[in-house]
């Protein structure tokens, strides 16, 4: 993975109505999705639209869009926007509770992390990354004070654990080093 | 004979539970004959009515010979139920007197009242998808002159419905229907949702698939089975399942519902915790009549 290539992608083109239902329709979803995601082999950022979905359940989060961002963890991101109200951000936050997978919500306002959330010694790091278009290690020891090996670690937690990013690139005679990046 | 008499006024949930009880009480032996009357002055409310239903229809499969005894005729309850498509789905031969309505007020009416939804019967050969969202656009309309934020109630409400209709097709595991309804009182300031089916029960499907994944959970007492249910979720289907119940105590909790889940022969109350930070178990009765299935209502003021 060289180089962020992003795709929006509207998920109500992908739903048979504006709400969305149930484990059986997030598996319909997820297949959709899915294919999508495999016809842009190339994106490495999916950014779904919530625009004109007007209710969902959890179950149907979970089995879909969730579920994809599960399976393709560190090799494609996917987050949300236009999430038009609380009570759907709280279902899909149950759904990504259950699923174990964070999933990022970005509006005008900042983001915030839906499921699970970076441990208490992460926070830090992870703020830093998603502020800035992309993070090396090096740039956590300069502006946080870390050692190299603790700030590799935990970007490579946050990878691990789906909050984040990467991208590798050549540094010269360093040989292959890693930039990270948000999901947005 | 089993004869479940229920009384005058308003008859809710707990009401019928205390007839059933009485009616089991009185019982001397199995005749194969279940009666339930219904006097002068009883308003059986739709929580009520689910379970009549549900036991009504479960009574005559079981091979009861079932009878309807409605001492008020059609300018009492018997009037309600039928605009409530009651009868509709009532088995065709319980028997109901003094005599089935000749016609259905709710295909008559359906749809034309803001403040209910009628029975819909829940058959998982023929799932209307569109079913919560109705449902839920029927509540939004019914309460919306009377609620500042009637669009956070619906949507609270629709998870509701979402994942309680979408339980009884998973897991309820009967060729029964099961039931779901809707009404909104509004003298009183309540809205009451009813979500029935007369399957196996939560506690009979979910040990059984708990046994496969997690065999400590499945050891657990019915109660504290629930309580696990309401605040982290538990599924037969593993670890990553399980977000029904939870979401819709959230939404309770939200809305500051209380939620009664009726199970075979146990039953189970939650409501808001004094500091509205969660929602707690107020009631557990682990012997009551037997009345197979699930039946869930969901009661809140507007």
């Amino acid at each position: 993975m060289n180089e962020t290539r992003k795709l929006t992608v509207r998920l109500r083109d992908l739903m048979p109505r504006d709400d969305g239902w149930g484990t059986d329709e997030g598996h319909m979803v997820y297949g959709r999705l899915a294919a999508l995601v495999k016809e842009h082999a190339h994106t490495t950022v999916f950014v779904v639209s919530l625009s004109g979905v007007k209710r969902t359940d959890a179950s149907f989060p979970r089995e879909s869009v969730i579920e994809v961002a599960k399976q393709y963890r560190k090799r494609a991101g996917f987050c949300l926007v236009d999430v038009a109200t609380e009570d759907m951000l709280d279902n899909w936050d149950a759904g990504a509770l259950k699923k174990e997978q964070p999933i990022f919500v970005w509006s005008t306002k900042g983001y915030r992390i839906l499921g699970p959330q970076p441990s208490a010694g992460n926070i830090q790091v992870m703020d830093f990354v998603a502020d800035r278009f992309e993070t090396r290690a090096v740039d956590l020891v300069n502006s946080l004070s870390l050692k190299i090996a603790n700030a590799s670690m935990k970007l490579k937690q946050l990878l691990e654990e789906g909050f984040i990013l990467r991208r590798e690139y050549v540094a010269g005679n360093r040989g292959v080093e890693y930039a990270y990046f948000p999901i947005r | 004979m089993d004869e479940v008499m229920l009384q005058s006024g308003w008859t809710d949930s707990d009401a019928f539970e205390v007839a059933l009880s009485q009616a089991v009480v009185r019982r001397q032996e199995d005749t194969g004959i279940t009666s339930f009357v219904v006097p002068h002055g009883c308003k059986i409310m739709v929580d009520a009515a689910a379970k009549l239903l549900s036991l009504a229809n479960q009574a005559r499969d079981a091979g009861d010979l079932v009878v309807l005894q409605f001492q008020e005729g059609m300018g009492g309850t018997m009037g309600y139920l039928s605009r409530m498509g009651f009868f509709d789905l009532l088995a065709k031969d319980v028997a109901v007197l003094p005599q089935r309505p000749s016609h259905s007020g709710a295909q008559q009416y359906r749809g034309g009242n803001p403040s209910l939804v009628e029975f819909v019967a829940l058959d998982p050969r023929q799932v209307d998808k569109s079913l919560p969202a109705r449902m839920t656009s029927s509540l939004e309309n019914g309460v919306r002159e009377r609620v500042a934020d009637a669009t956070r109630l619906a949507d609270a409400a629709y998870t509701i419905l979402a994942e309680l209709i979408q339980n009884v097709y998973r897991h309820s595991e009967t060729r029964l229907d099961g039931y779901a309804a809707l009404q909104t009182y509004a003298q009183g300031g309540q809205v009451t949702v009813c979500v029935s089916d007369s399957g196996l029960g939560i506690m009979q499907t979910l040990r059984r698939g708990l046994r496969e994944c997690d065999l400590e959970m499945s050891k657990r007492s019915d109660a504290d089975l629930l309580v696990e249910m309401v605040k982290h979720g538990v599924s037969r289907f593993g670890a990553g399942n399980g977000c029904g119940i939870r979401q819709c105590a959230r939404k309770a909790l939200a809305l500051n519902a209380t939620m009664e889940i009726r199970m075979p022969t146990s039953g189970a109350v939650f409501a808001p915790s004094p500091d509205g930070r969660y929602l707690g178990l107020v009631k557990h009765r682990g012997t009551l009549p037997p009345m197979r299935g699930n039946h869930i209502n969901i009661r809140f003021r507007t």
